[in-house]
């Protein structure tokens, strides 16, 4: 599980290093201890920041929700151009092709990045069931996908299904 | 001068060491030399320094860490007690772990603090203006192609839909954004790419128009196998395209001869004057090497040109359309003209409907059964499809395009032809009025289309000019709104440059001198109309 997360970091590391820059940032923005801010450690924080647990739930919430957004955004602005390029248009150009290419890694990269460490899913899962019924129901499906994810992340499967995407758009 | 004399003294007295104090650094220099025990050598020495340092020398924590709370507020109650070395921070490990908030917190208050203010990481740092930089080239592209694709998707659900007639225009909307695209980098940045010509090639063929797929066959000749496959819908019906371009071709050099012999004939030939080359085109049929559906058609163009050759042409032209519907761009109208022309009326608009079940938006199928009702003088159906024709074009998508002045103006997708038939149908019920604002209507469309000027210059010819009335230079003159001038004018001019396609038809100006009638031409005459 830990070489497979780390494989798959190495293999996105422009992802990796842009979550970690996130996350370092709301940790700033949180007033947080950061214990390590070396993105790239051989154990299960590789691609993320080691820091202390956040005291609000909700906090804990937007912390895991906006690095992964942000990253997010950054992947879907690269993604735009590929996609339709490649997978709706077909194009043929070789130049634009390997451009196309470079986007949809980069793309694809930040994309396998977007879940939170599974520490930080169990803190924002666990703050998660501290909220108030309205809010638990606001955060339900985005608590909900991050906790999976961060799991999914781990296990290398978001690597995995990145993969499929890019075959789809570059064989189909 | 004198300080210095004052110090030097001052360090005399300092020098001086009591009895004791000597004795205590002899045994300490004793165990240095002994090298038995260092650590307790040095103990004791950095013992005896802090009795005799001050104070100041002591190195202050905050000019290292920069600005770290007061050390008073997180140092231990009791200074002199021992910290147990799991109970110290893991980090300094001199302070105790601050194990108010965790009890499994390894790091101290000071380290926390420190730890709060660590820097940005350089690699992170890099990385957000590395994707910054490479999002905002990612999002221009990306507009780029999505101003593109936009027309695309919109083609690609009226694909779905089977409009597509709409389908096409809308693809036709992508590749002038995309020229305008290119235009303006100078360079060929963006392709419409295979997939978007697969799409437009079965557009084309599902609207019974193989030869409009010409300007795309090109890009499907160097693909790989795997583009290939990707693309394998079309690159059936380019594969076909070009069979059929190889059998034109071969076709030609063989028979070219005594194609413009019996073309250059009108008519004199017979049957039998070409039935040697009949039957050698039948035996090159038999050769997989050329497209026999292609053949078949020659062999029907053939039959057309000679004389007693009619029965055949029905025979050539169902063996096209046996072929299969990939044919039809060729099959459809000329069976539905043969039909018309041997008043087969019921056949032909079968064949018209078979047209509309493949592509409801076929406007020249709709204008088939308009002539077929004309010619069965059924004016009132023939009215009520124009009317039909004309809701449907206006459901028809079709792009935006600017004027020369700037003015966006939404193109009609009604052909000229479809008005110019109801001015022809309203002339045949004697209302005027209503074929004239027809065939307005047609012009407004189509300025330069022969059949409209024809049937304008002729419809005005017949309402405003006064048959007995001459100008001073001799020549009629429309003295109500000048149409039949204008359009006599435009026709003669546009003649001038491309006789080919402009001229005043025979039968127009029979009808004008009054030597045929409106139904000779349009209800019993050849299908010309």
């Amino acid at each position: 599980m830990k070489v497979l997360q780390i494989i798959t970091k190495i293999l996105t590391f422009p992802g990796a290093f842009y979550r970690g820059f996130w996350e370092q940032f709301f940790c700033k923005i949180y007033n947080l201890p950061v214990e390590n801010k070396k993105y790239f450690q051989m154990n299960e924080m590789c691609g993320h920041v080691e820091h202390e647990p956040l005291s609000k739930p909700s906090n804990s919430f937007w912390f895991c929700f906006l690095s992964g957004l942000m990253v997010f955004l950054a992947g879907v602005l690269m993604l735009v151009a590929p996609v339709i390029n490649l997978f709706v248009f077909g194009i043929q150009e070789q130049v634009f092709k390997v451009l196309n290419y470079c986007l949809l890694y980069l793309g694809l990269s930040m994309m396998t990045n977007i879940f939170p460490s599974v520490e930080d899913a169990l803190m924002m899962w666990e703050g998660y069931h501290k909220l108030g019924k309205a809010a638990k129901i606001i955060f339900a499906p985005g608590a909900f996908f991050m906790y999976v994810g961060a799991y999914a992340e781990s296990f290398g499967i978001t690597f995995f299904t990145n993969l499929i995407c890019a075959a789809i758009v570059v064989f189909m | 001068m004198d300080e210095n004399k004052e110090n030097s003294e001052e360090l005399e007295n300092t020098d001086k060491l009591s009895e004791e104090e000597k004795d205590k650094v002899g045994e300490i220099l004793e165990s240095l030399k002994d090298n038995s025990d260092k650590t307790t050598g040095v103990q004791d020495w950095e013992g005896l320094v802090n009795t005799t340092a001050d104070e100041e020398e002591i190195i202050d924590e905050e000019t290292v860490f920069g600005d770290v709370p007061e050390e008073s507020e997180f140092e231990d109650e009791d200074e002199d007690e021992e910290i147990p070395e799991d109970e110290l921070c893991i980090l300094c490990g001199e302070r105790r772990r601050y194990t108010e908030i965790d009890e499994n917190y390894m790091y101290c208050k000071v380290c926390r603090e420190k730890m709060r203010k660590t820097h940005m990481n350089f690699w992170g740092v890099l990385s957000f203006i590395a994707v910054f930089v490479v999002c905002f080239i990612g999002a221009a592209y990306g507009y780029v192609s999505f101003s593109i694709g936009g027309p695309v998707f919109k083609g690609d659900g009226y694909f779905k839909k089977g409009n597509y007639t709409s389908a096409i225009n809308s693809y036709v909307k992508a590749e002038e954004t995309l020229s305008t695209v290119n235009e303006q980098f100078d360079a060929e940045i963006l392709d419409l790419g295979i997939k978007t010509k697969e799409k437009i090639i079965k557009s084309y063929i599902a609207n019974d128009n193989l030869g409009m797929i010409s300007n795309y066959v090109d890009s499907f000749s160097s693909l790989n196998d795997l583009d290939k496959r990707k693309v394998s819908d079309a690159m059936k019906y380019v594969d076909l395209y070009n069979d059929i371009m190889e059998t034109d071709e071969s076709f030609s050099r063989e028979f070219n001869d005594v194609f413009n012999k019996v073309y250059s004939s009108n008519g004199k030939m017979t049957v039998d004057d070409i039935k040697d080359t009949i039957k050698k085109i039948d035996t090159m049929k038999k050769d997989k090497k050329y497209n026999s559906a292609v053949l078949s058609y020659y062999e029907y163009l053939l039959c057309t040109m000679v004389t007693g050759g009619e029965e055949y042409q029905e025979k050539y032209l169902l063996e096209l359309k046996k072929a299969g519907t990939e044919y039809s761009f060729i099959y459809s109208s000329t069976l539905c003209g043969f039909y018309l022309t041997q008043g087969k009326y019921e056949q032909a608009e079968k064949e018209c409907k078979e047209a509309l079940e493949r592509n409801p938006e076929n406007l020249s199928a709709y204008q088939y059964l308009m002539i077929s009702a004309r010619r069965q003088k059924k004016y009132g159906i023939a009215i009520g499809i124009a009317e039909e024709v004309t809701k449907l074009a206006n459901k028809i998508y079709t792009p935006t395009t600017t004027d020369s002045e700037g003015n966006k103006i939404k193109m009609s997708a009604l052909p000229d032809s479809i008005p110019m038939e109801t001015a022809i149908c309203y002339a045949l019920k004697n209302d005027m009025k209503s074929a004239l604002t027809a065939i307005e209507e047609a012009y407004s469309i189509n300025q330069q289309s022969n059949d409209t000027l024809n049937i304008y210059m002729m419809l005005h010819y017949l309402a405003h000019v006064d048959k007995n009335a001459t100008a001073k230079d001799g020549e009629k003159v429309d003295t109500v709104d000048g149409g039949y001038d204008n359009a006599l004018y435009n026709l003669e001019n546009l003649a001038m440059y491309y006789s080919q396609y402009f001229y005043i038809s025979d039968n127009i100006q029979a009808i004008m001198d009054g030597e045929k009638t409106l139904e000779d031409v349009f209800v019993n005459g050849e299908v010309e109309w």
